[in-house]
């Protein structure tokens, strides 16, 4: 070793192969770099490449498709789920709950099944939601008639079956405007009152259930109406010869 | 403390890869083949600096300016040997090749003398030994 050198010779290259590594592995980074990246690949590899990449990708749109369409399938279910519901409450298959007032009639009344409609009418006119009398449902089905017992007295039928006393109205709709509708003066209890003696209770409630109707949703007879197509495109009788067209073969 | 220093220059490579692999700093693309030359140049200088060890003749100075130097100088000649068309990255390489085998071969050979030389010695101490025994 040379004297005039004042490091020992271990320090020198020390920092050289420091700063050498360093390269080295810098340089070993960036080939790897170089050699994944898609320049430098073979052209089948790039093929092969492609071809993976191609399959993947149909594999994800018909994923995508599938899940596009399970997604209209789950708003097509919740708007027919919501729609069955309003149909439901409409034909009055469902029990429902709310305010509104009880119509008790008791049984020493001669009441008669048109006072009976009159009354149900009115609670309608009143804006009445839902409407049963002795717990039977009304419905656009209900038949509200007149029929004569074993001792041939008059009685109110309600869907064919006899409507048993004290007849209790119940309705559901806001419960002042619905006892309004009923006894104003000149109104329909008030006739009852002063024509036939017939002394109806009304008293208001928060709560009221009233129960489903018993509905035949199934049809025998009638069915949906479809308005006839008019077929344009019929073949043309034998015989009839159409301009434009060539005569079947 | 020599014993340490020995293992200077070895623990020093192993740090130097070892920050390098860390960082996983890599070089723009456009800039690879400089630094690849300039890896060259290093390794070059490096194998000089340990054959002048071997032949005591080392000057730290002398190897750290060649080391940088060697190596910019590689990069910067490749670069423009690039800018005016001129591959001279291939000069470069086949310089430095040359003389990267060259030193090779030198510190190569001086082991293998070294060894001879060293069994040799052994066995004239051994028959020295043996004849010190007879006597």
């Amino acid at each position: 070793m040379k004297s005039n050198s004042k490091l020992p010779w271990q320090v020198p290259l020390a920092i050289a192969l420091l700063i050498f590594g360093f390269l080295v592995t810098i340089q070993y980074n960036t080939q790897v770099q170089l050699n994944n990246s898609l320049e430098n690949q073979k052209t089948e590899d790039l093929v092969a490449i492609v071809k993976s990449l191609n399959e993947n990708r149909n594999k994800l749109e018909n994923e995508l498709a599938e899940l596009t369409s399970t997604y209209q399938s789950l708003d097509l279910k919740d708007s027919l789920e919501k729609q069955i519901e309003q149909l439901s409450n409409f034909i009055g298959t469902v029990p429902v709950i709310g305010p509104g007032i009880t119509i008790t009639i008791t049984a020493d009344s001669p009441l008669m099944n048109v006072d009976l409609v009159d009354i149900i009418n009115e609670l309608r006119v009143t804006g009445a939601e839902a409407i049963a009398v002795n717990d039977v449902r009304i419905t656009s089905y209900t038949s509200i008639g007149e029929g004569v017992d074993a001792n041939n007295n008059a009685i109110i039928t309600i869907n064919g079956s006899r409507l048993l006393t004290p007849v209790v109205i119940k309705a559901i709709g806001k419960p002042a405007t619905l006892q309004e509708g009923l006894t104003f003066p000149g109104g329909i209890i008030d006739n009852l009152n002063t024509l036939y003696n017939i002394y109806p209770t009304i008293k208001q409630s928060e709560k009221l259930t009233i129960p489903a109707a018993n509905v035949n949703t199934d049809p025998i007879y009638k069915k949906k109406y479809e308005a006839p197509v008019i077929d344009n495109t019929a073949t043309p009788s034998p015989g009839t010869n159409v301009i434009g067209q060539h005569p079947a073969i | 403390m020599k014993l340490k220093l020995i293992w200077m220059p070895l623990v020093c490579l192993i740090l130097g890869a070892l920050i390098g692999s860390i960082l996983t700093f890599s070089v723009p693309v456009l800039y690879a083949k400089y630094l690849s030359i300039a890896v060259l140049a290093a390794l070059d200088s490096l194998l000089g600096g340990i054959r002048a060890i071997l032949e005591h003749s080392f000057d730290g100075t002398i190897m750290l300016s060649g080391f940088f130097t060697n190596a910019l100088l590689a990069a910067a000649l490749a670069f423009l040997g690039d800018q005016i068309g001129v591959d001279l990255y291939l000069a470069a390489v086949f310089a430095f090749g040359l003389r990267l085998f060259n030193n090779l071969g030198y510190i190569r050979r001086y082991i293998v003398n070294n060894i001879r030389k060293n069994r040799i010695a052994k066995k004239q101490l051994k028959k020295q030994g043996l004849n010190d025994e007879i006597q």
